[in-house]
């Protein structure tokens, strides 16, 4: 026990001087930028060690372990903040596919023949590389919301790779803002969760969770999707290889979602929100495909088409379980990846349809490289048979034909989805004059597609869809990681039923998107052309970023209004001269009251002093003087006079 | 058995204002006068500092306390104590006088004056973070309010007479209601008693006070009293008008002072005084505190999306943050209330951080409008040319927007945990304020820090050798927090339950 938790310490500290070495890198590296790459490969080699390391403490049986503290207010106490690290199976699922991608793009960014902005790159990738660990090892959301936090870092920092430019600048800022704004609404939904005393601790999960903080928690986990209403289209336009900005911002986080959706799925089956979760995350999925069809650049269209697959294994997850989901976020992720280095260079793009020269053109039999490359990096994501996808597809379909609704909408979900995929094929053949694809691009894409077949992940050929495992040649990975999914052995006829409808779907899509968009004539862009006001509302994400601008200029309206009325009209004239006012009138009041009751009081007191003044003035004169004198002596001889008597 | 240890923390500022005043002109311009401003502030933090983290966390009791009777025939005493409630703010004041002297060190208008008023604010609101007797506490918190009218009115801006103006006034009608309160609540004591511990636990319920011939509760009408007093000061919306007037007017750093410091010391005494004085008023009140507090956080981000400069974005910052420091004190909940608490620290470093760095881009630029007319950017790209500042910008408004890892997030969230269950339409309505200030603060920092670089800018510095150490320990202070709030929280804890034992 001690030395599983002295591995996980060690496992922390792997993520940590990873993350640590990201964010030196991030403040410091113009100063190291010769030896940027050098430092991108130690770092993913150590921590690719500690890892190992840790795994092999682990094997066989890779037994769940876990170790907890109180970070916020002792664990015992209502409204506890506790975080701590959870290993098992699926953690170092998630660990593998990360490091293993991560040294596959370093490798092909070190041998593909471009200007790299290394400096820039490597940091994102340590940063979300660590966040990332962070998320599939964390045992409570709290340490989620930090892997999360990291990742969205690695993500702005790549997307605005150069940071000298406004738009680099601009699409960093709106990538972390759309981000941030999840992980804010996801924090809000924990502490919801925190203050209903759920329990938060992912290897605990029993009963059910608060409906409106499991909301929330799911609603950010959400955002990181990018799938209606935002949009990923705007941020394959960075100046960074595609293939970067597509593994840093878009499948990193979306992959960090799912592992934390599949943690915690237990509770949310009893929260009873799953199911319009689902049905949130099929919605988005289909809107965001109807956006992706009307793109006419494929670098938008396939990064539209990777946040839909997301969407959609949110809803496989909220319907079919968590393996559903899982492995179709894994066949997209990987696809989208893998397509996404079978892109041209645009800059030669741009010149061979400026000089029409044919050395830039490319050659038939390199033509077909590049097709079939394509073929398996898009039918890896869109559930052809033999892929991972697939068993997300075909168990889709086997629970949803519990519900006609369900059946309908996920039938239309599948069917855009993977049209969409064949239009990204389609279209980048169309392509004559992109360049010639390299070799190192055709074996990156190769190994990602090898990566992404049922083989790897289940250790059968065609993952238990069709045969009755009879194709197992090896033990499966998904069912060491979900042990509990039942698969079956024998097929009913509902399950041929499933097969033939998920086929069915997977055929029509695949003639649409030829029928659209692999003929000569592009049928549905002339259509979408003739009615071009109406689709370019859908090809810029149905109107939403103008409503949303729209609502932002409101608010601030709403505040330059309230600062002219309470501050400045209110409190800078009306206050100010009003009390000014009062205070003159009051005093004027005031000192006119004080001068007519001193005149008063002088009246009084003239004539209470006036009298006797007058009298004694009298009596100075002289005359008063006699007449008192004759007076008093009268008065005297009368008085004797009757003395004597 | 008196130490003297708070004493010394309070004196030391106001012997080195002192000091000020010795200095001459020649000694002055020597250097001398400051070294001694930042010595004696450094001295007086480094005490205060010291206690706080020698406090013993089980004990929820007044710890170093200090006493003895002052004005003996009125019951004042001298009482100094540090318990939960008051030790941040204490940490508080410490970090930020003396990053504020530093960051003045080049003034060149009368830098012993404005040192002087720094020392005098440091020791005032030391004073009333730690004062024990309501009179002594008025006297440090009435004290506070003078150097304010001079900083601004001295070093101000072109209109920094009427915004001197302003703020003595509203400080003035504050104070004013504030000890009439306290007047209230000693004549009603028997004995009389300006003693906080002597008159806590309820001791006014039942009594009333007759005004123009009707009766009123003594601790309903002090409680209003103080209420709209402390307001006044604080800013809660809409008594805040001169707030964002000495925001336009006042230098950054004497406006850090007020909005770092000032607004986190309101709302202590707000809930020093509630909580001990009148218990039995809270559970009637805690609505309109929370609503009002809701309010504040609204209107706040309201008024921060629609500025379009750094200083006027600081002041409509500041007062959300006011009102999730009333949401939480409100809610009547051991994590909301030690999540207020914790907040007033790390906001009052955020705040601290964001004003600082306002300062350095206007002296530097010229200006701290982030925006023009037609939303034109008047900055832009100053990551390349100063890029530790736009990571210590970075830190400070992650801190503020309450990214884990941050200060920021643990009190926000403690917060929201405690004022959930009591009150969840306020705190839903608190939670989309709470996003629309990842709008603006994201668009401010995309405006001033990334994209093409101004050609006008291209000889703005990066932070010099002192600036990096003055701002070391507020992104040391919000890294700290976030990463190991537990030393915080559990100073503070004890003291917060004991007090809602009383309440409830």
């Amino acid at each position: 026990m001690m030395e599983d938790v002295n591995n996980l310490q060690i496992l922390s500290l792997g993520i940590f001087f990873t993350a640590l070495f990201g964010l030196m890198l991030y403040i410091f590296g113009d100063k190291l930028q010769k030896y940027s790459r050098w430092i991108f490969f130690l770092v993913l080699a150590f921590f690719s060690g500690v890892v190992f390391y840790v795994a092999a403490g682990q094997e066989p049986t890779f037994a769940p372990v876990s170790w907890a503290r109180g970070w916020v207010l002792p664990r015992d106490v209502a409204g506890a903040i506790t975080v701590g690290l959870w290993v098992d199976a699926f953690t170092f699922v998630g660990l593998a596919l990360a490091l293993l991608l991560t040294a596959l793009l370093g490798g092909f960014l070190s041998l593909a023949p471009k200007t790299i902005v290394w400096v820039r790159i490597v940091p994102a990738f340590l940063m979300s590389i660590a966040g990332f660990s962070i998320c599939v090892t964390a045992l409570t959301p709290w340490m989620v919301f930090i892997g999360l936090f990291l990742i969205i870092l690695g993500g702005t920092v790549v997307l605005g790779a150069t940071w000298k430019s406004n738009e680099d600048a601009t699409l960093g800022i709106r990538f972390a803002l759309e981000r941030s704004s999840g992980l804010f609404c996801s924090i809000f939904g924990a502490c919801i969760l925190a203050s209903s005393n759920s329990s938060l601790l992912l290897n605990q999960q029993s009963g059910s969770l608060e409906p409106l903080g499991a909301a929330l928690l799911l609603l950010g986990f959400f955002f990181q999707f990018q799938s209606f209403p935002f949009s990923a289209r705007r941020f394959s336009q960075a100046q960074v290889p595609l293939a970067v900005s597509v593994f840093i911002s878009q499948i990193l986080p979306g992959w960090a979602a799912l592992f934390f959706l599949v943690r915690l799925e237990a509770s949310l089956k009893g929260s009873g929100i799953l199911w319009a979760y689902g049905w949130l995350c099929l919605l988005s999925a289909v809107l965001s495909t109807g956006e992706g069809l009307f793109q006419t650049r494929s670098t938008k269209g396939i990064a539209v088409w990777i946040s839909a697959g997301f969407a959609f294994a949110s809803a496989l997850f909220a319907f079919a379980g968590a393996q559903a989901g899982f492995v179709w976020g894994i066949g997209v992720g990987l696809s989208g990846l893998s397509l996404s280095l079978l892109i041209g260079e645009q800059g030669r793009q741009e010149k061979a349809k400026k000089t029409g020269n044919k050395k830039d053109k490319i050659e038939a039999s390199t033509r077909a490289r590049f097709t079939v490359s394509r073929f398996f990096a898009c039918a890896a994501g869109t559930g052809l048979l033999g892929f991972v996808s697939s068993i997300g597809g075909f168990h889709g379909f086997i629970h949803g034909l519990e519900s006609a609704p369900v059946v309908v909408c996920y039938s239309i979900a599948i069917f855009l989805l993977v049209l969409l995929g064949w239009k990204n094929f389609f279209q980048l053949n169309r392509d004559t004059t992109v360049t010639e694809l390299s070799l190192v691009q055709v074996i990156f894409s190769a190994l990602l597609v090898v990566l992404s077949l049922s083989f790897v992940w289940d250790g059968s050929l065609f993952g238990g869809v069709v045969l009755d495992r009879a194709d197992q040649l090896v033990p499966s990975v998904l069912k060491k990681v979900f042990s509990q999914v039942q698969n079956n052995t024998q097929r009913s006829e509902s399950d041929l039923i499933a097969l033939g409808g998920y086929w069915g779907m997977f055929f029509l899509a695949f003639l649409a998107a030829y029928w659209g968009f692999g003929r000569k004539k592009e049928v549905l862009v002339s259509f979408s052309n003739k009615f071009s006001r109406i689709f370019g509302v859908v090809e810029e994400g149905y109107g939403v970023d103008r409503a949303f601008l729209g609502a932002l200029r409101l608010i601030s309206y709403a505040g330059e209004q309230v600062y002219r009325i309470v501050d400045q009209r209110i409190w800078d004239r009306l206050l100010p001269n009003g009390l000014t006012r009062v205070i003159e009138k009051g005093s004027q009041a005031a000192t006119l009251m004080d001068l007519r009751f001193f005149a008063r009081l002088s009246g009084i007191l003239r004539s209470g002093v006036e009298i006797p003044a007058k009298s004694l003035q009298l009596i100075q004169n002289g005359n008063v003087q006699w007449y008192l004198f004759f007076a008093v002596a009268s008065g005297i001889a009368l008085l004797l006079n009757f003395l004597k008597g | 058995m008196n130490n003297y240890f708070l004493s010394l923390m309070i004196l030391l500022p106001l012997a080195g204002a002192l000091f000020q005043m010795g200095f001459s002109k020649k000694m002055e311009t020597a250097g001398l006068a400051r070294w001694a401003a930042i010595v004696t502030s450094l001295g007086a933090s480094i005490v205060g500092v010291l206690l706080v983290f020698s406090m013993d966390r089980q004990t929820p009791d007044l710890q170093f306390v200090e006493t003895f009777s002052w004005v003996g025939s009125y019951a004042i005493r001298y009482e100094l104590g540090l318990d939960g409630l008051n030790a941040l703010l204490v940490l508080l004041v410490a970090v930020i006088f003396p990053v504020l002297i530093a960051a003045e060190w080049n003034q060149r208008i009368g830098p012993r004056g404005m040192h002087g008023l720094f020392l005098i604010l440091q020791a005032s609101f030391f004073g009333a973070a730690v004062a024990q007797d309501l009179f002594l506490l008025f006297f440090f918190w009435g004290m506070s309010a003078i150097p304010f009218y001079f900083l601004v009115g001295i070093w101000g801006g072109e209109g920094r007479e009427s915004a001197a103006f302003r703020s003595i006034v509203a400080s003035a009608i504050g104070n004013c209601l504030l000890f009439s309160a306290l007047i209230l609540v000693y004549y009603s004591a028997d004995p009389h008693s300006f003693s906080i511990h002597e008159l806590s636990g309820g001791k006014f319920s039942g009594k009333t006070v007759s005004i123009l011939g009707r009766d009123f509760l003594v601790s309903m009408a002090a409680f209003f009293l103080v209420s709209v007093g402390l307001a006044f000061r604080a800013p809660v919306w809409p008594l805040h008008g001169w707030f964002s007037n000495v925001a336009k007017e006042a230098p950054p750093t004497v406006f850090v002072s007020l909005a770092a410091v000032t607004v986190p010391m309101a709302i202590y005494i707000f809930v020093r005084l509630s909580y001990s004085l009148f218990p039995e008023m809270l559970p009637g009140a805690e609505n309109i505190i929370v609503i009002v507090g809701t309010a504040n956080l609204v209107m706040g981000g309201i008024y921060a999306v629609a500025q379009k400069g750094l200083r006027l974005l600081l002041a409509f910052l500041c007062l959300s943050g006011v009102g999730l420091g009333l949401i939480g004190v409100g809610s009547l909940h051991s994590a909301g209330v030690v999540g207020a608490i914790f907040h007033l620290l790390v906001f009052g470093l955020g705040l601290c951080g964001f004003g600082l760095f306002t300062g350095l881009i206007a002296a530097r630029a010229g200006h701290s409008m982030f925006l023009r007319d037609q939303n034109q950017r008047s900055f832009g790209g100053l990551a390349t040319v100063a890029p530790l500042i736009a990571v210590v910008a970075g830190i400070v408004i992650a801190s503020l927007l309450g990214v884990p890892g941050f200060g920021g997030f643990i009190g926000n969230s403690l917060v929201i945990i405690g004022s959930y269950s009591v009150h969840p339409l306020m705190v839903i309505i608190a939670g989309l304020a709470l996003l629309l200030s990842t709008y603006f603060l994201f668009t401010m920092y995309r405006c001033v820090f990334l994209g093409e670089p101004n050609p006008a800018l291209e000889n703005f510095s990066d932070l010099t050798l002192r600036e990096k150490v003055y701002f070391f320990p507020l992104v040391a202070g919000l890294v700290f927090a976030g990463v190991y709030p537990k030393p915080f929280l559990d100073l503070v804890r004890p003291t917060v339950l004991t007090l809602l034992s009383t309440v409830k």
